[in-house]
Order: C-alpha cells, then sequence, then structure tokens
C-alpha cells in the first residue's frame, strides 16, 4: 500500500483522505478542529466551485466548505490503492 | 446544588449547535416567534422565554449555537458563560439527528460540565427519510442522560422533552461524565479539579479543569467575572496550569493542545458509530445530486440567477391584479372616511389633511407593497428553509474572496434583498470584525423590496416597451435582475476598495457549512412569513408612511412667502438634480421617503400634479404621459433607477446600523458611502447620455 501525503487542496475529488496534522497558528486552527478537522479525521472533497476555490469537504457527516487559502495548511495522506 | 421548590424560578437552558433546529423547538415550547431558517447563525444572542408545565412558570434560556464551548468568537464566549456562571437547573441539548456525529461533539463537552441534561433528538423524520435509524435506548446508556426523539416542526417530542428537563432540574446537580483521556491529561485535569474543588464546588468539573489548562487567560477571565475569584487564587491557578502546560508540552510536544478536540472528536465518532444504521449509500444520497446541479461548475451560477429572476417574475406577475384591486377598493373608502369625519364635526382642512394626507399615503403605500411581499417573502423564506442560500454563498465566495471579504457575506446580500435592516442584523454571522464592518457598510446597496414598486414602475414605463401580458412583465423581471446584477457588482467594488483603504486587510478563513436540504412546508412557510415578515414591514411602513404624508399635505398645502414649501424646496434643489441627471423634485422625493422608500415615486407624481394630495397610480400610460410632460427621457429613468439603487440608507435601516456597529462615526459613513456613490454614477450617465444624445 502506497501512502502519500498531500495538502489538502491537491486531493482528488471523491477521494477518501485522513487528516496528518494541521499547519494553521491559532484562532484559525481552534475553528478548523471545532468543526471536526482533527488531525486522524476522515474526510472526502465533493465539489469544487466554478473558480475551483472554495471546495466542499464531507467531514464528521457535514459537509463544509474551505477556501483553497486555508486548506492548503491541512496535510493530508491517502493511499493510491484505495478509492 | 440545593433542591429547589416549586415555588422559587426553575432556569433551563437550551443549547446546541447551529442550525439543528433550536430556535423552532424554543418557538413551540415558549409561543415566542424568534425567526428560523435553514442556516448557521440565525440566533446570535440570548433569548429567554416562559414555558408552562401544568401551573408551573419555567424560564427557558435559548443560547446561540455554537459548535463548542471554547474558541474566542463572541457567540461562544456568551454559550459557554451562561452555561457555567448563570444559575441553571438543567440543559436541553438539541441535536440533529441527520448529523449526529457532530452534534455529539458538543454534547459531550457540555457533559464535562454536567450531566443534568436532556437530550432532544430533532429532526428525526428527516432523519428517517434519509434512511438513518437511530438506537434511542443505546445513545441514551452510552451518555447516562435521556435521549427523547423529536421533531420540532411537528410539534412532537417536545413536551416530553420539557418534562424530563424538569424532573432533572428539580434533582440535585448531576456530575460530570467521565471520558477515557490518556493518563497525563487525566492525572492534570485531576490535580486542577481537586484545586478548583477548594475554591469554589461548583467549578470543578472537568470541562473548566480543561479550559484552564489549554486557554489560562480566556479561562480564568470567565471565572473572574463571576466576581467571587481574589486574585491570590486567580495567580495559583495560573500557575498550576502553566505546569500541566509544561508537563503536557514534555510527553505530546507541540500535540497536546490538539489533544482534547482530537479526543471529543473521537469519542463522538465511536458512539455515533455504535448507534446509528444507515446505509452509507443512500445517505445524502438526494443532497448530494441536487447540490451536483446547484453547486455545477457550469449550471451553478446561472441557476441562481434564474431562481432570482424566477422569484421576481412570480412576484412582478402575481402582483399585478391584486395591486390594482386593493388600490381601487381602498381608494374608494376614502368618501365615506371624510363623509364620517365631516359628521364628527372636524372642519374641512382637518378632514382633507387626514384623508388625502395621511390615509392615502397609507393606503397607496398598502397597495403598492402588500401584493409584491405576501409573494416575494414566503418564496424567499421557502428558498431559506430549503437551504439554498449556503449554497449561494459558495457560488458567489470566490468573488467575495477576491474583493478580500467573507463568503459569508453573500447570505446578509441575500437577506438585504427582502429588507436591508434585516441584512444589516444578519452581519453578525462574520467573525472577523473588519470583513463585517464591510457587509454593514455595502449592504444599503442591494435594492429592498421597498425599492422595487418604484424600479418596477419605472422600468414599465421607460424600459421594457409598451406591450402587456406575460411577455412584459418578463421582460420587466430580466431588467430588475439586470438592476440587481449592477448592485451586486457595486457591492463587491465597493467592499475591495474599502480592503484596500478603510478597512484594510486579508481575508479570514472561512468555514461555511452547507446543510442537507430540508422539505419546506408550504403551508407554513406562507403563515409564517406572513405573520412574521409582511405584517411586520408592512406596518412598519404604514407607520412612517402615515405621518410622512401628513408631512406632505402640509408642504403642499400652506403658503409661506406666497410660496409652497414643496415648491421651494424643490427648486431649491433643482440644481444639483439636474446635474444628477434627475430634477429637484426627483431629489425632494428620496429626501422625503427616507422614512420609507416606497412613497419615492407617489411623491414624485403628487409633486408634479401639484394637487396637494397623492393621487392613486393605477393607470401606467397617464403616468407616463405625466412625467414626460415634465420632461422626462429615458436618461432621467436611468438616473433615477440607479439613484433607487444607490443612495442613503432608509431611516430603519440607519437606526439598526447604528444599534449594530454602536458608533456613530460608522453609521454616518454607512449613510454617506452609497449616497456619494449614486451621486457619482447618476452624473457620469447624465454626462455621459447628454454628450452622446
Amino acid at each position: 500500500m502506497n501512502r502519500i501525503e498531500v495538502e489538502l487542496p491537491q486531493v482528488p475529488l471523491g477521494r477518501r483522505c485522513r487528516i496528518v496534522r494541521l499547519n494553521h497558528p491559532g484562532a484559525i486552527r481552534a475553528r478548523l478542529l471545532e468543526i471536526g478537522l482533527v488531525p486522524g479525521a476522515e474526510l472526502i472533497p465533493l465539489f469544487r466551485s466554478w473558480a475551483w476555490d472554495p471546495t466542499a469537504y464531507l467531514v464528521a457527516g457535514t459537509v463544509i466548505a474551505l477556501r483553497n487559502d486555508d486548506a492548503r495548511q491541512i496535510v493530508m495522506e491517502y493511499s493510491e490503492d484505495l478509492s | 446544588m440545593k433542591r429547589m421548590t416549586s415555588s422559587s424560578e426553575t432556569r433551563i437552558a437550551l443549547a446546541g449547535n447551529p442550525n439543528v433546529g433550536k430556535s423552532t423547538v424554543f418557538n413551540a415550547l415558549t409561543g415566542l416567534r424568534q425567526h428560523t431558517g435553514n442556516w448557521t447563525g440565525k440566533t446570535v444572542a440570548l433569548a429567554c422565554g416562559t414555558a408552562c408545565v401544568g401551573q408551573r412558570q419555567i424560564t427557558l434560556v435559548d443560547l446561540p449555537g455554537t459548535y463548542s464551548l471554547n474558541t474566542a468568537s463572541p457567540e461562544e464566549a456568551i454559550a459557554a458563560k451562561a452555561l457555567l456562571l448563570e444559575p441553571i437547573q438543567a440543559i436541553i441539548v438539541v441535536c440533529d439527528a441527520t448529523a449526529l456525529q457532530r452534534n455529539l461533539v458538543f454534547l459531550l463537552q457540555i457533559l464535562q460540565i454536567t450531566s443534568s441534561v436532556v437530550v432532544c433528538l430533532n429532526l428525526m423524520d428527516e432523519a428517517e427519510k434519509k434512511g438513518i435509524q437511530i438506537d434511542v435506548q443505546a445513545l441514551s446508556e452510552k451518555l447516562q442522560v435521556p435521549v427523547i426523539p423529536a421533531s420540532a416542526r411537528q410539534r412532537s417530542g417536545l413536551k416530553e422533552t420539557l418534562a424530563a428537563a424538569v424532573k432533572l432540574a428539580d434533582q440535585p446537580r448531576r456530575p460530570a461524565l467521565r471520558l477515557d483521556w490518556p493518563l497525563a491529561m487525566q492525572r492534570e485535569m485531576d490535580r486542577m479539579e481537586q484545586q478548583l474543588q477548594q475554591l469554589n464546588p461548583s467549578w470543578a468539573c472537568p470541562w473548566i479543569a480543561l479550559q484552564l489548562i489549554c486557554h489560562p487567560e480566556s479561562a480564568l477571565s470567565l471565572l473572574q467575572k463571576t466576581g467571587r475569584l481574589r486574585q491570590v487564587d486567580c495567580q495559583a491557578l495560573l500557575t498550576l496550569a502553566r505546569r500541566s502546560q509544561a508537563v503536557l508540552e514534555h510527553v505530546w510536544p507541540s500535540l497536546w493542545q490538539d489533544l482534547p478536540a482530537q479526543r471529543f472528536h473521537q469519542q463522538a465518532q465511536k458512539i455515533a458509530s455504535a448507534c446509528r444504521h444507515q446505509d452509507p449509500q443512500r445517505i445524502m444520497e438526494t443532497d448530494r445530486r441536487l447540490d451536483r446541479i446547484l453547486l455545477s461548475r457550469r449550471f451553478g451560477i446561472p441557476l441562481m440567477l434564474l431562481m432570482l429572476g424566477g422569484v421576481l417574475w412570480l412576484t412582478l406577475a402575481g402582483a399585478n391584479l391584486p395591486s390594482q384591486w386593493l388600490s381601487c377598493f381602498l381608494f374608494s373608502l376614502e368618501a365615506p372616511l371624510a363623509q364620517g369625519l365631516t359628521q364628527l364635526g372636524l372642519p374641512q382642512w382637518g378632514v382633507r389633511m387626514l384623508c388625502e394626507g395621511m390615509y392615502r399615503s397609507a393606503a397607496w403605500v398598502v397597495s403598492v407593497m402588500l401584493p409584491p411581499m405576501a409573494i416575494f417573502f414566503p418564496l424567499f423564506t421557502w428558498l431559506e428553509e430549503l437551504g439554498v442560500l449556503p449554497r449561494i454563498a459558495f457560488n458567489l465566495d470566490h468573488l467575495f474572496a477576491k474583493a478580500r471579504t467573507c463568503g459569508k457575506q453573500a447570505l446578509t446580500v441575500c437577506m438585504g434583498l427582502g429588507c436591508n435592516a434585516v441584512g444589516v442584523t444578519g452581519c453578525r454571522i462574520i467573525d472577523s470584525r473588519r470583513e463585517q464592518r464591510i457587509a454593514i457598510l455595502t449592504n444599503s446597496f442591494i435594492p429592498c423590496n421597498g425599492r422595487f414598486p418604484t424600479l418596477i414602475t419605472l422600468i414599465s414605463l421607460f424600459l421594457a416597451g409598451s406591450q402587456s401580458g406575460w411577455m412584459a412583465s418578463l421582460r420587466c423581471a430580466g431588467l430588475l435582475l439586470l438592476a440587481i446584477l449592477i448592485a451586486l457588482a457595486m457591492t463587491f467594488l465597493i467592499s475591495r476598495l474599502l480592503s484596500a483603504t478603510v478597512l484594510k486587510g486579508l481575508p479570514s478563513s472561512l468555514t461555511l457549512e452547507l446543510p442537507s436540504y430540508r422539505p419546506p412546508q408550504p403551508g407554513k412557510v406562507l403563515l409564517r412569513s406572513l405573520r412574521e415578515k409582511t405584517v411586520l414591514v408592512l406596518g412598519r411602513a404604514i407607520s412612517v408612511a402615515a405621518p410622512a404624508g401628513l408631512l406632505l399635505w402640509l408642504m403642499a398645502n400652506t403658503c409661506i412667502n406666497g410660496q409652497m414649501p414643496l415648491v421651494w424646496a424643490s427648486s431649491a434643489l433643482d440644481p444639483l438634480g439636474r446635474l444628477l441627471g434627475m430634477d429637484g423634485v426627483i431629489l425632494l422625493a428620496f429626501i422625503l421617503g427616507f422614512p420609507a422608500n416606497e412613497i419615492v415615486m407617489p411623491i414624485i407624481i403628487m409633486a408634479y400634479l401639484s394637487q396637494g394630495a397623492l393621487a392613486p397610480m393605477d393607470n401606467l400610460a397617464a403616468i407616463r404621459e405625466l412625467l414626460s410632460a415634465q420632461g422626462w427621457t429615458t436618461l432621467t429613468a436611468l438616473c433615477t433607477m440607479l439613484f433607487v439603487l444607490f443612495h442613503w440608507p432608509c431611516s430603519t435601516t440607519c437606526l439598526t446600523i447604528w444599534k449594530e456597529t454602536g458608533s456613530l462615526r460608522w453609521t454616518l459613513a454607512a449613510i454617506a458611502l452609497p449616497a456619494a456613490c449614486g451621486c457619482l454614477c447618476c452624473a457620469l450617465v447624465a454626462m455621459i447620455g447628454r454628450l452622446w444624445m
């Protein structure tokens, strides 16, 4: 199994992935943590808006849209052979 | 905690995540009518209401919806403070059965304060439709608190919830639920709890201990607000917290601060997956299918425009006839009214003042405003209930990001279409202060419902051509949509300018929740929007239109130095009006229309007719003739329409801005900004138009 570590906006749509860590500072980090973007949580990118930004993600059973600038600070891992 | 007798006040808090139907539960239990809608952040302040259980009066405290209890966001501070410090005997936590896992996080945090909690598992009907089954019994056992399945919109399960909460409130406060924490964490929390126990037994709960360890400054300032924390104890707690932080930092370098959030989410997931049975394929399938269309990269924006255009068209086409009927009916009542007043012994001028001044302008406002509002507001509420608004925000976010503001501003823009005052209040959902100010300052750029009639009249008189029927209303709706798009473009432009100058800064982070769609109940939506919005807005419009009508009548029927004040004022304003491509009368009408934008058009017509009273506007051709005779051209109409879009906000909106910002300076800025913008646009268009023609 081949594990890949990438920034969140680079995860292809529909690909199930897992949060490795958040690189945000203080307040933003707290907000993201509380909506369920915690290390270890599973996440699926669902939709990109017409301008590629923001992107909607399925996390903890809800759909949350994040701007790519914020999402870039989230490091994800997914395996090539899993869909 | 001592036992509460039935005579003393019982206080029960209502808490929950945003958008779980908390306001609906609160309204159903108290009979109050707080506004509800399918998007995050509707309730933004603490509300109290009274519910009755038998003979007993229970005070319900509705907390703002929050995802957690511990961050810097002001609403969460309100919620946390209320739960920790107010004398509350029990807590009802409203949970969304369709998003159990996320709701459990918040619930687990509350259970770290006390277990005197009843879980109201709301939206069970929606969950069932989505193929989610929840084992209520198992959930209750895992959490060790009563869990009551409910559906606030069907009003089921609410009485049971309240009864269970009252039962808990009568018992001594129950201790917090114990969660499994990693050993080092647990040890530090225990140490902190022991210290708290010595200071004040009611503070001794894992939640406060955790907060003290992770965010000592904010937690201590919260405790200090109770006024029972001495400086010495404060210092002792701080030292203890610092020690714990050092220990934890040693065990989990730079990771321990994420540990609490991580733990709560893991626990929530564990409990949720144990108590919930769902078909992973079926769940959210309808939602995704709808989203695939509404958020589509190709069709998303055109669809939104189509939707808005459709709403406008329905409003236009549907309101036309009832408006005429209403106008005929109300104006036919005037003669009997005058007769009645004369018989009561009022002098002739008094009767005329009341009838031609007050009654007519009120009748005008009702007949022009009521039918479009009665159509527009329910349609809008319907879209709101359905969950379309956050999707619009999603589609527009990129533009707002380019303007360096928050994507949630799109929500306030949508609300501004209904009423700018409501839009300004809605700006509270924006976390960043800078972005909130921008949203407030630019909200009145979006034409509200009250400005539609003037726009519609001008469009159908000068731009839409002479044919009538469905086609005409379709064209009219199209042009109105164009006007709104111009206003939207201006909003982006001004927001960007503000971000670059006065309110400098980079966009803050955005977390926009896209809730699952909820099929609205057409009947209830109609009733509620009529009751909450239409009647309210109409009442406000009448209450300003009637005195304004009186003032107008006086200005048109008295003489100072042989000249009517109306004529005098309009000729004084004429040079400025001409510069802006309009004339003095139009400008005066906008000034007199400050209390309610709806009466701008009637004032213009009245001043031109100089007949001293408002004329019924049921004949468009006659009005066109009148305006043309006064020198109106398409250019005049265009400039007037631009000025309708961009001028000072109405009195209610100004008042709301003042209340929301708490500053006179910002209120004046919010008045000056659109006014300057409108003057500039009009002058420019007038200049170009004159050169061209």
